[in-house]
């Protein structure tokens, strides 16, 4: 049984500290979101999991086998290296390079590489547009295929662990649905854990198993399953705009 | 700002004149007379170069272009035309400023490497121009023989090394007073981010031609005794990169962006290059300052002048900010 | 009249792939890394003359003997960028570092030169082949395997490293790095590694451009500051990191010099390079051919 912990995870840049002691866990299989508005800290956390902030203190590891692996203080290629991956904020995607190229880069991890084809067809089936347009540099893309694409992209490293930072950014509703509905079936294709930080309530929720809400760089409530947090207080007042 | 002008740049102007003279009463050796040239020189030379690339962080590798457009401004008019020594520094200074508002034009539109490069084509299609042109000596150059040496002079290079050194003396002084005044902040402003300055309603434009004009106009002024100390002017010595290379390395030995930077850095490594050339070879003077110029950009990025100062970087990022 | 022009055009376009050889290395460094090596020419003329020097003591044929010289350069640029990165990339901001490094690079090319004299002192030196002086004819235009020769060289390197980096995970990353050098951490890449063999590849090219340099002419210490012009104004012209576009910029400044030679005059050959690269940096400093 494979999970991912955060324990007391504190983080500042330059002298201000915008995480006080966040605590998750993220257990095989599962598809938590991270939810919180603008601000709060969501991407600050993705970006302690993956080695990106060096500023950062408290425990991240993942337990593998029973072997636990510290994360922090590791650099972040290596973290990748280890299956664990990020669809960052803004996607990031190399602009002057064509939709395969980006693609292929991202089965860069050895242990990608051989599956390079397959995982290829795979992205292309999940998302026919790329196959489209694989030829195509990928600035010149619609912001939707771009999201599509740096999902793609992170799929090809073969991740056991796929952290996304607000797929829904600058979306449309109906796109927003649509990435939503293909992440939820990457769960259960590829056995992905999945860690999601989203604003979009509504959408998230479809595809979540739990998850935590985060205010002012700490959780402020944890919810054991959907029901919870559909019933929850603070969501209805935060997310959902019911008094 | 006439009474500061005339406070800044007249009165000790006349005081440098006087301690020129003097200097020139006393010592009797030639040689002195030439390694001085030389520094002072150089000391125009990197003050010109300071006001461009020390305080609004344009780096120009062009020196040799400007300077050898005044050397050849000068000697055109007076040889051909016999003008007055003052009228034809005056000229060389009007040329070189006229080259360098068109590098200015270039500045407005690129920066960094693409600017420096531009220098070093302007300068380098100079030379072109001066090769293929008899009128101005083609490749073999002027000859020229100095006039006798008249009083208060004993010799004719006394008279050069005074007014080298009131040239040298009024580029420092031009310089100063850039950095004084709210020019000089601007122009900090400029060096730190031109958008910003941009924003925050400094003229960046009409600043940054203004600073490439007053930079290459003094590079001439500087070039203009020069036939008469070289006596030999070419364009291969006057417009090649050495002059000017030391120049800048003066700069960052010295200090980038501070007045007296320049006089410390042209000091030292006018003495080094000295004391190089003739305890070993003019090979290795190349070779020791390659160095020097390395180890300062690595070790001491503000130069003597950082170094005295003490500990505060502010160039450097702090640990914990880095990549 | 028509072979003159013929001659004089082929003569160019042999130059100009050549030309295209120095270029690309800092089309790479500058243009992919972001480091302004202006050392570059002066590292394309050491190779010239250790490829000289292994000639003249072991009797090595030029192209096997730049073939040798390329592994210590990939080494010294490999190291060379490590030093770079602590020094500056990791340490100052970036407005700040490049003028430094700008200056930093000038040392170093002072220093090549100097250490060239030195060594080898200020003469010519060349290498002879025995293809050197056989000259092939077709039809009215002969043209002369000393010339040919580094041109096909030129053109061999400059394919295989468009190869390289539009074809191999190393390449395409060494790309990916310098779009988005985070990005490129997110994929698994280690940046500062990507960068490292960029470097070492760059100069790499700088060594065989120098090979090919002691076959074509004879070298001097101090040609290195003449051909910054040339190198800056086709890797610029090129757009920065497009090995065929430099290939194209580099055949541009061939046959336009060697037009200029012919009808104009030797003595403002040099001038070329550096009038095209005013012009584009006034009109179009992204170069031609950026995509
Ligand atoms: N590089 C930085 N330097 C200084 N402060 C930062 C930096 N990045 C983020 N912050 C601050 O840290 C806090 C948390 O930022 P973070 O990006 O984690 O928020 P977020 O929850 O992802 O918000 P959003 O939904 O808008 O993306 C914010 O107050 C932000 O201003
Ligand atoms: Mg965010």
């Amino acid at each position: 049984m494979n999970k991912l912990v955060v324990n007391n995870l504190k983080a500042s840049y330059q002298s201000v500290q915008v995480l006080h002691d966040v605590s998750l866990t993220l257990h095989e299989g599962e598809t938590v979101i991270l939810l919180g508005t603008n601000g709060n800290g969501k991407s600050t956390v993705m970006k302690c999991i993956m080695g990106m902030l060096k500023s950062c203190s408290g425990e991240i590891y993942l337990e593998r086998d029973g072997q636990r692996i510290d994360l922090l203080g590791k650099k972040t290629h290596d973290i990748v290296n280890m299956g664990i991956t990020l669809v960052p904020e803004g996607r990031r995607l190399f602009p002057y390079l064509t939709v395969k190229e980006n693609l292929v880069l991202g089965s860069y991890p050895h242990h990608a590489r051989g599956d390079v084809d397959e995982n290829l067809d795979y992205c292309y089936e999940i998302f026919p547009r790329l196959k489209e347009r694989h030829r195509q540099i990928s600035n010149t893309l619609s912001g939707g295929e771009r999201q599509m694409l740096a999902i793609a992209r992170s799929l090809m490293s073969k991740p056991e662990i796929l952290l996304i930072d607000e797929a829904s950014m600058g979306l449309a509703p109906v796109i927003v649905r649509d990435v939503m509905v293909q992440i939820g079936r990457l769960k259960d294709q590829r056995k992905l854990s999945i860690l999601l930080t989203e604003q979009n309530f509504n959408q998230a929720i479809k595809i979540a198993d739990r998850g935590y809400i985060i205010v002012h760089g700490s959780i402020s409530y944890e919810g054991k399953n959907k029901d919870e947090l559909m019933g929850n207080d603070l969501v209805k007042k935060i997310f959902l705009g019911i008094e | 700002m006439m009474k500061k002008v005339s406070f800044e740049l007249i009165i000790p102007g006349i005081i440098v004149a006087c301690i020129g003279l003097l200097i020139a009463k006393l010592v009797s050796g030639i040689y002195f007379f030439y390694v001085c040239y030389a520094i002072l020189q150089m000391i125009a030379l990197a003050a010109a170069w300071n006001i461009l690339g020390g305080y609004t962080g344009y780096v120009n590798f062009g020196i040799g272009g400007f300077f050898a457009a005044g050397a050849y401004t000068s000697i055109v008019l007076l040889k051909y035309y016999e003008v007055n020594f003052l009228v034809a520094i005056l000229a060389a200074g009007t040329v070189s400023g006229i080259l360098g508002l068109l590098i200015g034009y270039l500045s407005i539109r690129v920066r960094g490497i693409y600017f420096s490069i531009s220098t070093i084509a302007v300068s380098t299609i100079l030379q072109m121009v001066v090769l293929n042109t008899p009128f101005l000596g083609g490749a073999k150059g002027f000859k020229i023989i100095r006039p006798p040496a008249f009083p208060p002079f004993s010799n004719y290079i006394e008279f050069l090394f005074l007014l080298i050194l009131l040239i040298s003396f009024f580029a420092v002084a031009v310089s100063r007073l850039i950095e004084k005044s709210w020019i000089g902040r601007s122009f900090l402003a400029i060096k730190d981010s031109e958008q910003a300055a941009e924003t925050s309603g400094v003229a960046t434009l009409k600043l940054k031609i203004l600073a490439t004009v007053v930079s290459c106009a003094l590079m001439g002024i500087a070039g203009a005794p020069y036939p008469y100390f070289i006596t030999l002017l070419e364009p291969y010595s006057a417009m090649g990169l050495t002059l000017g290379t030391y120049a800048f390395a003066a700069v960052f030995v010295g200090g980038r962006g501070c007045w007296f930077g320049p006089i410390i850095g042209a000091v030292l490594l006018g003495g080094l290059q000295q004391s190089v050339t003739v305890m070993i070879s003019s090979e290795w003077n190349i070779l020791v300052v390659g160095l020097v110029i390395i180890a300062f950009v690595l070790l001491a990025p503000n130069g003597v002048v950082g170094l005295l100062k003490g500990r505060k970087k502010p160039v450097l990022l702090k640990k914990k900010d880095r990549v | 009249m028509i072979d003159v022009i013929l001659n004089t055009i082929v003569s160019g376009i042999l130059i100009g792939g050549f030309y295209a050889a120095c270029a690309i290395g800092l089309s790479i460094s500058f243009g992919m890394l972001r480091i302004p090596n202006i050392a570059h020419p002066g590292f394309i003329i050491a190779g010239g003359f250790l490829t000289y020097y292994f000639n003249k003591t072991f009797g090595l044929d030029p192209l096997l003997a730049g073939l040798l010289i390329i592994p210590i350069f990939f080494a010294f640029g490999f190291l060379l960028y490590r030093g770079y990165n602590r020094f500056f990339e990791s340490k100052r901001d970036e407005r700040e570092g490049q003028m430094s490094a700008l200056v930093l690079f000038f040392g170093v090319l002072m220093i090549i030169e100097a250490l060239l004299s030195v060594t080898f002192g200020v003469d010519f030196r060349t290498v002879t082949t025995p293809w050197s002086s056989i000259v092939l004819h077709f039809g009215s235009v002969g043209i002369c395997l000393r010339m040919a020769v580094p041109f096909l060289c030129s053109v061999l390197m400059v394919c295989i490293l468009y190869l390289y980096f539009s074809k191999t995970y190393l390449g395409l990353v060494i790309q990916a790095v310098a779009q988005d050098s985070m990005a490129a951490t997110l994929i698994g890449s280690d940046p500062r590694f990507a960068k490292s063999i960029a470097f070492g590849i760059s100069f790499s090219t700088a060594a065989y451009a120098g090979t090919l340099f002691v076959c074509l002419v004879p070298v001097e210490p101090s040609l290195g500051m003449q051909f910054l012009g040339r190198v800056f104004s086709i890797a610029i012209l090129g757009g920065l990191g497009s090995p065929l576009g430099t290939a194209v910029a580099g055949l541009i400044v061939g046959i336009t010099e060697s037009l200029t030679t012919a009808y104009i005059g030797s003595s403002w050959t040099l001038a070329v390079s550096f009038i095209l690269l005013l012009i584009i940096i006034a009109v179009k400093p992204t170069g031609l051919f950026r995509r």
